[in-house]
């Protein structure tokens, strides 16, 4: 092998380190985005022995949203093992207990159950707020896109915009400014 | 043999035992324990190997068809076409590729791929086929840096 | 002396609590009113000065769009939102707000002007608004402004999905398994 190829082979098997910033984004529509990323599968070159996944960098878990009234509707299931050792916990408690555990749930529960998918797994990093530690972040060269707009709220808005922003209802002619 | 007696003629097994179960110990030969030594056990187990064969001979085919799917549906993202629209304008352009050849196109030539894709694009954009999809995400190339880069990487200072 | 002592109180009341003095008539309204108050001294001023609407200037409406063809005049003609066609989200807050009064109430169907499947639409898209918390400055007064200081469920960023709103029935996701 010459010493250029050696290189392409460095390089097209080289692990990138992506980030993706979970800030009002659904955690199951974008465990399938992270789940392509963890195991390869945006590289032509993907094999399922193929060891080619890249290594994601989750940030801002804590901002996830959930879709309508989610967040009291969807329960988490865990047993003990024990008699009578069963729990049901709503999505609003696990993550006030533990911010990062949706996110991390729904990708596990993205990928197909092998042997593969724990190994797959610790190549996920995430954190609730944005901060990432140095060693870590320094490694990161890519960012994975939203699959959802982040809205943007009427107070961050600036006034001046606000006034300015073409109206489509104006006021009928008796009404009392309120 | 000559069986002279109707029941003699009954208790035969087909051919020769000592063959017959050979065929069997043959088959079994890279089995461990009992499985290849008793021929009862034997003959189980190479039944049950001989009927997952027989399914795996389509399911093979399958899983080759997924994998080539996922493998060109990671080229095609690179190049911010869906693999709808590419398979699409190569069959307009009269460029008739298979799956198979698409995906070994697409992971030892992506030069090639690149203008395959190229191709589709310019085709479909003169036959005036518009893909939304294509439109919605724009990922690869014609990526927007401005849509997806977190907002304090864009403050911070570039050295 | 309990009569002057109430009187006293009311007019005390009137003079801190401003919204009670509001809903005094003082003028035969006919205009866009804005009500004002000032205090000169001791005495409560409060008055209701005509002004020009600030939204007339920035309308848009379909027909000023250039390039737009009216549908074939049915029986009844659109509603000016059902006319401009547009694709409004529960995100879209420049619009919505203009919708509200500033506590965040949506105004009623004689006010807007609205068709009634469209003030339907427009109402709950507010309401997901103001659970999402998109619009926490246009909210009663008593409320913390901010939406990570609410209790349990509701302190968690939450979207919603437009198509559920004319859906009468909303599937559950258990319901996939019923025959």
């Amino acid at each position: 092998m010459s010493a250029a190829k050696r290189v392409q082979q460095w390089a097209t098997f080289a692990r990138t380190w992506h980030i993706f910033d979970c800030k009002w984004q659904d955690p199951y529509e974008s465990a399938n985005i992270i789940k392509k990323y963890l195991m390869g599968q945006h590289k032509p070159i993907y094999h399922p022995l193929n060891d080619c996944g890249d290594v994601v960098v989750c940030i801002n878990s804590r901002e996830i949203a959930l879709r309508g009234d989610e967040w009291r509707k969807r329960a988490y299931f865990h047993h003990t093992g024990y008699p009578g050792g069963a729990s049901w916990t709503l999505a609003w408690e696990l993550h006030n207990k533990d911010p990062t555990m949706i996110i991390k749930k729904a990708v596990y529960r993205a990928m197909k159950g092998n042997l593969q998918r724990r190994h797959t797994m610790q190549r996920l990093f995430i954190y609730h707020e944005e901060n990432v530690p140095e060693d870590i972040m320094k490694n990161v060269s890519s960012q994975i896109r939203q699959s959802r707009l982040v809205p943007t709220r009427l107070d961050h808005i600036p006034e001046e915009e606000v006034k300015q922003y073409p109206k489509v209802m104006d006021y009928p002619k008796d009404y009392v400014l309120k | 043999m000559v069986f002279l007696t109707i029941a003699n003629l009954v208790r035969v097994r087909g051919p020769d035992e000592f063959w017959r179960k050979r065929r069997i110990f043959r088959l079994a030969a890279h089995y461990i324990g009992r499985r290849r030594n008793c021929y009862s056990i034997a003959v189980r187990n190479v039944h049950r190997a001989l009927v997952y064969a027989t399914k795996a001979r389509k399911l093979k085919k399958q899983d080759m068809i997924d994998l080539w799917n996922t493998r060109i549906t990671a080229a095609c993202e690179q190049h911010n076409i869906t693999q709808f629209s590419l398979k699409e304008g190569l069959d307009r352009a009269n460029i008739m590729l298979d799956r198979k050849s698409l995906s070994d196109l697409a992971c030892w030539e992506p030069r090639t791929f690149e203008c395959l894709a190229a191709v589709a694009k310019e085709k479909l954009q003169l036959d005036g086929f518009v893909n939304y999809a294509d439109k919605k995400l724009p990922t690869g190339t014609e990526l927007n840096l401005r849509d997806v880069m977190l907002e304090h990487w864009l403050k911070e200072e570039k050295h | 002396m309990a009569g002057l002592v109430k009187v006293g109180f009311s007019l005390a009341r009137n003079a801190i609590i401003s919204t009670s003095v509001r809903s005094i008539a003082t003028t035969k309204s006919l205009n866009l009113k804005d009500i004002r108050e000032c205090k000169e001294g001791s005495t409560l001023i409060v008055e209701g000065v005509t002004v020009p609407s600030p939204r007339t200037e920035l309308l848009i409406r379909a027909e000023n769009i250039p390039g737009y063809e009216p549908v074939v005049p049915s029986s009844k003609p659109p509603c000016y939102m059902c006319a401009l066609g547009l694709d409004v989200k529960h995100t879209d807050v420049l619009i919505l707000s203009q919708f509200v009064r500033t506590d965040g109430c949506m105004l009623p169907r004689r006010i807007t002007g609205l068709c009634r499947r469209q003030q339907k639409k427009i109402g709950k898209m507010v309401t997901m608004a103001q659970k999402a918390g998109l619009m926490i400055n246009l909210t009663p007064d008593n409320c913390k402004k901010d939406p990570r200081k609410r209790r349990e469920h509701k302190k968690f960023n939450t979207y919603y999905d437009e198509r559920t709103i004319f859906m009468k029935y909303i599937p559950k996701p258990l319901d996939r398994f019923k025959r």
